[in-house]
């Protein structure tokens, strides 16, 4: 029997910009984690979907503060700037809660896809 | 110096140039073009993903090994080896520029080594004409015209939030029909209002809806917000026999459900909020149109005479690869809402029939002439 080599899928690649934005949250330490410090190993995955409300709006806020503007639209709704959706995640209105579980799903795929990459 | 020179997949490479490396390891060893090729897990996904100090010591390995040269850079002047490797150190302006350019080529060579990016849009196969049933050939052909399937389209072209969309499925997705050998029938501008969709849709013939269109739980909406269809407010005639697919907010909600009781075969919708980011000038990519090419896939799937269970999942692998073009950024935050939002009978019986599919041609019953007229007869034919 031969022994086949583990076979990993690709880091995502994530472009210079938005590898300013924080992956991840330790609350415990009130602090944001980037992509970098995970694939160096320096940090681990903090699993999103088990941050408290507060703290997975923080994070998402923080995301939107740190990565380069845009402009989202919802078909049948309002058009949000990254100011907008920050703002509307700091009132707590229904988008701004959309905003954060949309943003929270998205990020723990994206961590469990890091995590596979890099067999942790 | 050696002139020899070692193939691996496609890629010619000088001796010297094997042994420079390519990537790094997780334990920090470096890795070169042949631990690449027998081992391709090794590959990360990016090397501009690796920190900033394992680029620069990449680069200054990459530069270290490689013979002596010197660099022309115009406005600049000469640049020796043993300067490149200075600037590269001391990270002057020049030296980023270098890991830079470095960096760039390696990540490149890494990607032909490794065989390319993981997620791949869904193989839609290129739209060819159905051949005619074997049940035509009695059929003159001068009445084949008239016994296509028919494709209807409402298309919102004059609302400034659903006209790219509109545009990119009137460009990308009629013709897949066309193609195929239905009659495409497509409400626009002005006309994609519910008066022009009903006769159409009544028609037996017509076997498809779809469109980009305003939406709420109970209704499907055209131009100026003109009720296409409504919840409690259609004749059956106008769905049933038919798959469905609208690009629009929430129909997945009641109306989607409520066409399948009333007979359409299948549907495939948004239960929430379709919501997608503008295109960013400043990306090489154009954010806005990996959502319109995500959702279409399920119409041109369809088209090509998938069941609505693979038009679903090629959808998914569609919306998958968009996310892995865009990764970590706002646009592939809403691909993947979008993507979880999206209804069809894969996912619960309340629409329709996984194994719907469509066809360009009214099957006929392979049978005497009487029962065919009768058949011409309620087509209108």
């Amino acid at each position: 029997m031969t022994n086949r080599p583990t076979v990993r899928p690709p880091l995502p690649n994530i472009s210079e910009s938005e590898r300013k934005k924080p992956l991840c949250y330790d609350p415990a330490r009130k602090k944001f984690i980037l992509y970098d410090e995970i694939i160096d190993g320096r940090e681990p995955i903090f699993p999103v979907e088990e941050l408290s409300e507060e703290d997975a709006a923080r994070l998402v806020i923080e995301r939107n503060l740190k990565g380069p503007d845009y402009a989202m639209q919802i078909m049948s709704g309002a058009k949000y700037t990254r100011d907008d959706v920050v703002r509307e995640i700091g009132k707590g209105t229904s988008f701004g809660r959309t905003a954060v579980a949309a943003e929270q799903s998205y990020l723990s795929e994206l961590l469990h896809q890091i995590k596979e990459a890099i067999g942790d | 110096m050696s002139d020899e020179k070692t193939k691996i997949k496609n890629l010619v490479f000088k001796s010297y140039a094997l042994k420079k490396p390519l990537s790094v390891a997780p334990d920090g060893s470096f890795l070169n073009a042949c631990d690449l090729a027998s081992q391709p897990s090794l590959a990360i996904g990016s090397l501009h993903a690796l920190s900033e100090d394992l680029q620069i010591k990449l680069a200054l390995e990459r530069n270290r090994m490689e013979p002596d040269f010197r660099l022309g850079i115009i406005g600049i002047g000469l640049i020796s080896k043993a300067e490149v490797l200075e600037h590269i150190e001391a990270q002057s302006e020049l030296g980023q520029t270098f890991v830079r350019a470095e960096i760039s080529y390696a990540n490149e060579l890494v990607g032909a080594l490794a065989g390319g990016p993981a997620k791949k849009w869904a193989l839609i196969p290129k739209a060819k004409a159905e051949r005619v049933p074997s049940d035509w050939k009695w059929v003159p052909q001068r009445w084949w015209p008239f016994l296509r399937s028919w494709a209807l389209f409402c298309e919102n072209t004059t609302d400034q939030v659903t006209t790219p969309a509109a545009a990119y499925r009137i460009k990308h997705v009629h013709p897949v029909f066309k193609a195929r050998g239905f009659v495409v029938k497509s409400l626009d501008g002005v006309n994609d209002v519910r008066v022009n969709f009903i006769p159409i849709a009544r028609m037996k013939r017509t076997v498809y809806l779809s469109g980009i269109g305003h939406g709420s739980p109970t209704t499907y909406t055209g131009h100026m917000g003109d009720p296409i269809l409504r919840v409690g407010a259609y004749d059956q005639a106008e769905v049933k026999g038919k798959s469905i697919h609208f690009l629009s907010c929430q129909t997945a909600k009641q109306l989607g459900p409520d066409t399948v009781q009333k007979g359409a075969k299948s549907y495939g919708g948004y239960f929430e909020n379709f919501t997608f980011v503008w295109d960013d000038q400043n990306t090489p990519i154009n954010e806005q149109e990996l959502f319109w090419k995500a959702d279409s896939t399920y119409d041109i799937m369809m088209a090509n005479g998938a069941t609505s269970d693979v038009a679903y999942k090629a959808t998914i692998a569609a919306f998958n690869a968009a996310m892995a073009l865009v990764p970590g950024t706002a646009a592939a935050t809403w691909l993947k809402w979008d993507r979880d939002i999206l209804r069809a009978p894969a996912i619960n019986a309340v629409y329709g029939d996984k194994a719907a599919k469509i066809s360009p041609f009214i099957l006929l019953p392979n049978s005497p002439f009487m029962e065919a007229e009768e058949m011409f007869e309620r087509f209108g034919v």
